[in-house]
């Protein structure tokens, strides 16, 4: 305990907390106020189908899907380049060269071989594996129906992926090269997907493959793509980040 | 093309020639050519303004440019033709002097002559084109123009020198902002006043324009008093009044040799011009009811800004000076009293009679005569004995005997004393300041013509006179290309001593075309009510005294013999030539005894505030920098939120 | 054909996302591996066509601003990019800049990660909605963390990370400034938002303003969030560094002067520009004089020089409320030219004529006629003095000192340049890469003197821009004109 005291540095902490005393209120008093749902009451009309509407409706049960794939389509591929963007960036710093990219590989063997979690992570991650992929795929195709969708399952699938690489006798290494075409490919093809629209002389990103009915799992348009897309991505760059972690942990061990 | 060569009147052709100077200059590969064509470019320059000045009259040039709005144009008139006039002259005689033997040394030492030549030609370019500048714009853009060029030329030479330059750029810049913001401020308004008045504001920086619009009283008293402070001290900076006088003296002193006698002679000169300009043309001081004879009252006494500047030119006479005395360098020495003279120079322009400003302004002509006079025959000491240190120098009469002659005219032209040049610009500033009863300021010019001579003898006496020293027996005098420049001033001085009519036909078209009062001038001096002064007359008053007294020595009276300067015995010993009996260390031991205590080093003091000043908040903000600070993020943050 | 403008944002980031599995396919040959390495700078030619051939369709966006909807989705429940003089200025800046300051590295993950530094400057220069450039933003950022990362240079980790603390540091603030905003009016569309303003209906706070702007401000080095400055640049290469502080610094001060423009439209808003402006100028002079005194890097005191000089737009910029943008972009522009020109030149020991090239932009920067500089210095002293309040005459005095103390410590770099035996020889110093640089330098040098002789036809193509960028009615009557028709293809 007083090795504690003695540890943390006591007068940037006092000041910080009291800074953040009188940060607080200043905040609340800020005037944020009411916000009239302009926005938010267009969206529902279009969804809804009401005459006249503003918008028009793209089909997706879940309006979340809606506004992020649909009306707001830019702002997520924004958020996805800021992902790569962020996920090389820590691949540059966690790698530190070049060089270290084509001994990835080999290392990958050495040290699978070494690690040893012990028999009850081995059993289990040979039996989570594949539910974990089953769950983060459904997650991501129902995207547009139920709240979910891209970025979430592909989470799940990105812990999906790892997993095996940890065990030990589960095999499988994680190919960079396989993880990095899954990634680029699946950005290229939201991308790509968005750029049909504009071949076919409507603007970027217009949804366009039928809307089909409301809440069946082949409808939305071209959303449910979409998504997937962004899954595939997401999963294969937080895998990829998930071992460039381990890999350095076990090289500073 | 051949029409457009005869729509170019002379103010073109002046500016079209020294471009073509400066070309060749930059261009000419072959460097033992280059000197003798530029030099004949320079003589071609000379022809012109020459041409100039006798037709009399104005010329504007036929180069309008319209840049962001405003129109720019060139226009010379009797003032700017004088200033032209010497500022030519002074580079033909400093080019002239280079052409030669100077010049190839130089190029053997390994430095370039080119850019030498190059910069100096810029120089006179640039300084034509200030000259010559009609309206705000152009004479702040020439003005930029010119001080860099300045900049460039002491920075020529190096080491010390290239210290000195920019300790010169420093102070130049910070002027020139002072300057450019009146301009700006002076613009604004202008540009408002004409949009009101529904006038093309193109041309509305114009002299004249910004005249007119003073006297309908676009800006207030206070105003006024506030822009005319700023250009004073932006422009009297480059011309070394106090107390902005420091960097004058090194910055000169250590620039090469004839680039020195030429930045001595006349460029420090073109602040007084731009002040002239600023004072007469843009703020119409002659007029009674003028900025600069207002008073601004205080209880005891009332001040005038036409005081004030009489006060502080006669500062520059006197503290300069005697910081004169105490250098030990020959250069330094000379650039020290080139910082003084500039105080007759004010000082008689800002009495506005007839006579001071006369003065005032023939002063100009006259110190870069023997400004230049005297750099070059410091240069040509330097130049056989390598050294510009007085106390080690001694004795040079006897091997430079055409150096000591012009360094002595120069001497007596500096002092102030008949017959030469010197003489008569003084003459005519006492008598203009007895004359408005200004006793004070008369005391104070007279003092530091004591100074003059007194630290002017030193000079001569431990470069020229007294014994030889044993490592300049070889000494030899200078070359003839060397000696003709000087010997060409010193007549110059002597014959514009003996008949200041010449001169003072070019000045009294200078004070005309800004509105001052001139003179009755003949040929030997002035008639005027107050006293007149007929240099011919007091010439051979000087001339049959010495004449006397020649004839009793050589004709009549004893026999002369030649000796040896050993040839002597002191105390019951012979001389040895191991021993100095040469007395010029510590030369006016007494007197620095004296005076030693005033010499607090006050402006250094002052200079030194500032930057300490500058260094301290730099440092503290730095601090801000150095040290991550996360509390001081959130701090501002505070801060912003209660905004 | 107008709809392909989106390809300016998102070429770049298709040709960087291909990039890794590019590598991998091509990167064992010879050919394969010269294709990657000039595979950024086709991809930006590329987009430079597109913007040419976009900006002069029609009647071209000289006469006409253009508004596109994205996936044609009105406004504001939709986003649009909106092209006008303005923003196409930027564009061909940011694209020249970048393409001729790519740099030759053999990583692919830089140029990857420069290819979203250009998707994302591009996007923040065209887009018409609040959040969207936020989103961009912090793309730009997060690229700008990994290239800062990746610098030659033992520290560049930390130093990444410190930028990071404080990029996140701003970005948390500038949401909370878009949250208020969009609590009050429910929109997130500027031309949307600004109608809201001009009807009278809503005038957002000024807490919102400085949130915005010390959030957007990271990037464009304003006062109290510049501390990374002089650490990044002390760090990266010449040619980041002069790509930071040239171009990508630009944009996020013309995004704030937008966001001013359309959605605080009143003096407090200008004043907090001001006040902030000159504190910038003056800590940064100062403390560059204070570095070049110490005989620091020239990198650091040129970083610090950066700081001084963006404040000075930033108060140039404080008065475009009343008195237009073109002192402003005047200003911004010029910048651009001269510091990524003085970047270049500071990669290795300059010999006589590289000097002299960095004595030409030093005396544009303090503003020596008949450079530019001085031009755009008289210009924005006129238009200081004319605003007439006293802390405008107070920026008046200090701007001046500092100019002065730019002189001062620019003289003392070239003075110490002087005495370096590099200087002595005519021939080219440094490894091939910092000749390379050295080399770029006279292109900006020549693009600077140049200047000189078409002041009048560059005064007269600045004036009509900032005329249209002022006029709100007209970005108004453009972009909310789709919000009528839904779906017209978006184009006017």
């Amino acid at each position: 305990m007083s090795e504690l005291v003695k540890r943390v540095e006591w007068t940037p902490l006092l000041f910080s907390v009291g800074l953040g005393c009188l940060l607080l209120p200043l905040f609340l008093a800020l005037p944020f106020g009411n916000s009239p749902m302009v926005a938010g009451e267009m969206i529902q009309q279009a969804a809804q189908g009401v005459q006249g509407a503003v918008v028009d409706s793209v089909g997706a049960a879940n309006l979340v899907t809606s506004v992020v794939l649909a009306y707001r389509g830019l702002d997520t591929l924004g958020e996805l380049a800021i992902l790569f963007a962020a996920a090389t960036g820590a691949g540059m710093v966690l790698q530190s060269g070049s060089a270290a990219l084509h001994q990835n590989t080999k290392m990958h063997k050495h040290i699978d071989s070494e690690i040893n979690l012990g028999e009850l992570f081995d059993s289990a991650a040979t039996m989570l594996t594949p539910l974990l992929l089953l769950v983060g795929v459904y997650i991501i195709l129902h995207g547009h129906l139920t709240p979910g969708g891209g970025f979430q399952g592909g989470v799940v699938v990105a812990v999906a992926l790892f997993l095996p690489s940890w065990a030990r006798n589960g095999g499988g290494q994680l190919s960079h090269k396989v993880i990095s075409r899954i990634e680029g490919g699946a950005g290229a093809s939201f991308i790509v997907i968005g750029l049909v629209a504009l071949w076919q002389g409507d603007p970027f990103l217009t949804p366009w493959l039928a809307q089909g009915e409301l809440g069946e799992l082949f409808s939305a348009g071209t959303l449910p793509l979409l998504y997937l897309m962004v899954g595939l991505k997401v999963g294969a760059e937080l895998a990829a980040l998930l071992k460039y972690l381990a890999i350095d942990e076990q090289v500073q061990s | 093309m051949s029409e457009f060569l005869f729509e170019l009147n002379m103010l073109d052709s002046l500016l079209l020639l020294s471009a073509v100077t400066v070309a060749i200059a930059i261009l000419c590969r072959v460097e033992y050519i280059s000197g003798g064509v530029v030099t004949l470019l320079y003589l071609a320059q000379l022809v012109v303004v020459g041409m100039m000045i006798s037709a009399g009259g104005v010329f504007s040039s036929h180069l309008t440019p319209q840049l962001f709005g405003y129109e720019l144009g060139w226009l010379l008139d009797g003032l700017g033709l004088y200033f032209t006039l010497i500022t030519v002259g002074s580079a033909l005689l400093a080019t002239l002097y280079m052409a030669g033997e100077w010049g190839r040394r130089y190029r053997e030492q390994g430095k370039s002559f080119r850019a030498l030549q190059s910069l100096l030609a810029l120089n006179v370019f640039t300084m034509q084109l200030l000259l010559a500048s009609s309206d705000l714009l152009s004479l702040f853009i020439s003005w930029e123009l010119a001080s860099w060029a300045a900049f460039a030329l002491m920075a020529l030479s190096g080491g010390k020198g290239l210290k000195a330059a920019l300790h010169y750029m420093i102070y130049a810049f910070s002027g020139a902002m002072l300057v450019f913001a009146v301009v700006a401020w002076i613009a604004t308004t202008a540009v408002t006043a004409a949009y009101q008045l529904d006038i093309n504001g193109a041309g509305i920086l114009q002299f004249s324009s910004v005249a007119e619009l003073m006297q309908q009283g676009i800006f207030t008293i206070p105003e006024q008093l506030l822009m005319l402070t700023l250009l004073l001290i932006g422009f009297g900076i480059k011309m070394g009044l106090l107390p902005f006088h420091l960097w004058q003296a090194p910055a000169y002193a250590l620039s090469i040799g004839p680039a020195g006698a030429f930045l001595g002679a006349i460029s420090s000169r073109l602040g007084l011009f731009a002040i002239i300009v600023v004072l007469f043309k843009i703020f119409g001081s002659i007029t009674d009811g003028s900025i600069l004879q207002s008073s601004f009252g205080f209880e005891f006494a009332s001040v005038t800004p036409k005081t004030l500047l009489a006060w502080i030119a006669v500062a520059t006479i006197i503290f300069p000076t005697f910081v004169a005395m105490r250098q030990n360098d020959a250069r330094h020495l000379l650039a020290w009293h080139g910082i003084g003279q500039g105080g007759y120079m004010l000082l008689g322009l800002v009495m506005m009679d007839s006579l001071g400003s006369a003065g005032g302004l023939l002063h100009v002509f006259n110190h870069a005569t023997y400004q230049a006079a005297l750099f070059l025959a410091v240069t040509s000491v330097i130049y056989r004995t390598g050294t510009a240190d007085l106390n080690r120098l001694g004795g040079l009469v006897v091997r430079m005997p055409l150096s000591f002659m012009t360094l002595l005219i120069g001497i007596i032209g500096l002092a102030g004393l008949p017959p030469m040049n010197g003489f008569v610009s003084k003459w005519l500033v006492y008598r203009s300041l007895l004359d408005q009863g200004e006793l004070l300021l008369f005391v104070g010019a007279v003092i530091g013509t004591l100074g003059t001579i007194l630290s002017v003898y030193k000079l001569i006496h431990n470069m020229f006179l007294g014994s030889l020293r044993k490592e300049h027996e070889e000494v030899r005098e200078v070359s003839w290309s060397m000696l003709t420049p000087m010997l060409i001033l010193s007549a110059l001085i002597l014959l514009t001593g003996l008949f200041p009519g010449i001169p003072l036909q070019w000045v009294a078209q200078g004070l005309s075309a800004v509105g001052l009062p001139v003179a009755e001038f003949n040929l030997g001096g002035v008639m005027a009510d107050g006293g007149s002064l007929d240099m011919v007359i007091v010439s051979m008053v000087l001339f049959s005294g010495f004449g006397v007294a020649a004839l009793i020595f050589y004709f009549v009276g004893g026999k002369s013999k030649r000796v040896n300067p050993l040839d002597n015995y002191a105390g019951g010993h012979f001389l040895y030539a191991s021993n100095r009996y040469h007395y010029s260390n510590n030369f006016y031991a007494g007197l620095m005894h004296l005076i030693k205590p005033w010499y607090k080093n006050t402006f250094q003091r002052l200079e030194r505030v500032v930057v300490t000043l500058l260094e301290l908040t730099a440092e503290s903000l730095s601090r801000l920098y150095m040290r991550p600070h996360s509390n001081q993020l959130a701090l501002i943050i505070v801060v912003l939120l209660l905004w | 054909m107008s709809n392909y403008l989106v390809l300016l944002v998102i070429l770049p980031l298709l040709g960087a996302f291909l990039m890794q599995p590019l590598s991998q396919l091509l990167g064992s040959k010879q050919a394969g591996r010269k294709i990657l390495q000039n595979f950024g700078r086709a991809v930006i030619a590329v987009t430079l066509t597109i913007t040419y051939i976009v900006a002069t369709e029609g009647e071209g966006v000289l006469q006409l601003p253009l508004s596109l909807l994205m996936g044609g989705f009105v406004v504001p429940v939709g986003i649009n990019l909106y092209l006008d003089q303005f923003s196409l200025l930027w564009l061909v800046a940011i694209q020249v800049s970048l393409l001729i300051l790519w740099p030759a590295s053999r990583d692919i993950r830089q140029h990857l990660l420069l290819l979203v530094v250009a998707a994302s400057s591009m996007g923040m220069a065209l887009s018409g909605d609040l959040f969207n450039i936020y989103v961009f933003y912090e793309l730009l950022a997060v690229a700008t963390f990994g290239l800062v990362a990746q610098a030659p240079h033992p520290a560049a980790a930390v130093v990444s990370f410190r930028y990071l603390l404080l990029s996140a540091f701003g970005s948390v603030l500038a949401l909370a400034g878009i949250a208020i905003i969009y609590s009050q009016s429910g929109s997130l569309n500027l031309a949307h938002l600004s109608a809201f303003v001009v009807n009278g209906e809503t005038q957002f706070p000024l807490a919102a303003f400085l949130l915005l702007l010390v959030g957007f401000g990271v990037k464009a080095e304003l006062f109290g969030v510049n501390g990374w400055v002089p650490e990044v640049y002390g760090v990266v290469s010449s040619r980041m560094s002069a790509l930071l502080a040239g171009v990508i610094s630009k944009i996020a001060v013309v995004v704030i002067v937008r966001i001013m423009l359309l959605l605080f439209p009143y003096p407090e808003a200008s004043q907090a520009l001001l006040v902030l402006g000159i504190l910038g100028m003056v800590g940064g002079e100062w403390v560059a004089w204070h570095t070049a005194q110490r005989g620091g890097k020239l990198s650091t005191t040129l970083a610090y020089s950066s700081i001084g000089q963006l404040g000075m737009i930033f108060v140039a910029f404080s008065f475009s409320l009343t008195l237009g943008l073109f002192v402003g972009v005047a200003l911004a522009l010029h910048h651009l030219i001269v510091k990524s020109g003085l970047f270049m030149l500071s990669s290795a020991q300059l010999n006589r004529w590289q000097l002299g090239l960095f004595v030409l932009f030093g005396l544009s920067l303090i503003g020596v006629p008949p450079l530019p500089g001085f031009w755009i210095k008289l210009a924005m002293l006129q238009d200081l003095w004319a605003t007439g309040g006293g802390l405008e005459q107070l920026a008046i005095a200090l701007f001046l000192l500092a100019t002065v103390v730019e002189a001062s410590y620019l003289s003392k770099i070239i003075s110490t340049q002087m005495v370096s035996p590099q200087f002595k020889s005519a021939k080219l110093g440094g490894n091939s890469e910092e000749r390379r640089n050295l080399n770029l330098a006279w292109l900006y040098g020549i693009l600077l003197f140049g200047a000189i002789f078409f002041i009048n036809p560059l005064a007269e193509t600045l004036h009509g821009i900032a005329v249209q960028t002022e006029d709100g009615e007209l970005l108004r009557s453009v972009v909310l004109e789709n919000s009528i028709d839904p779906l017209a293809g978006g184009e006017q």
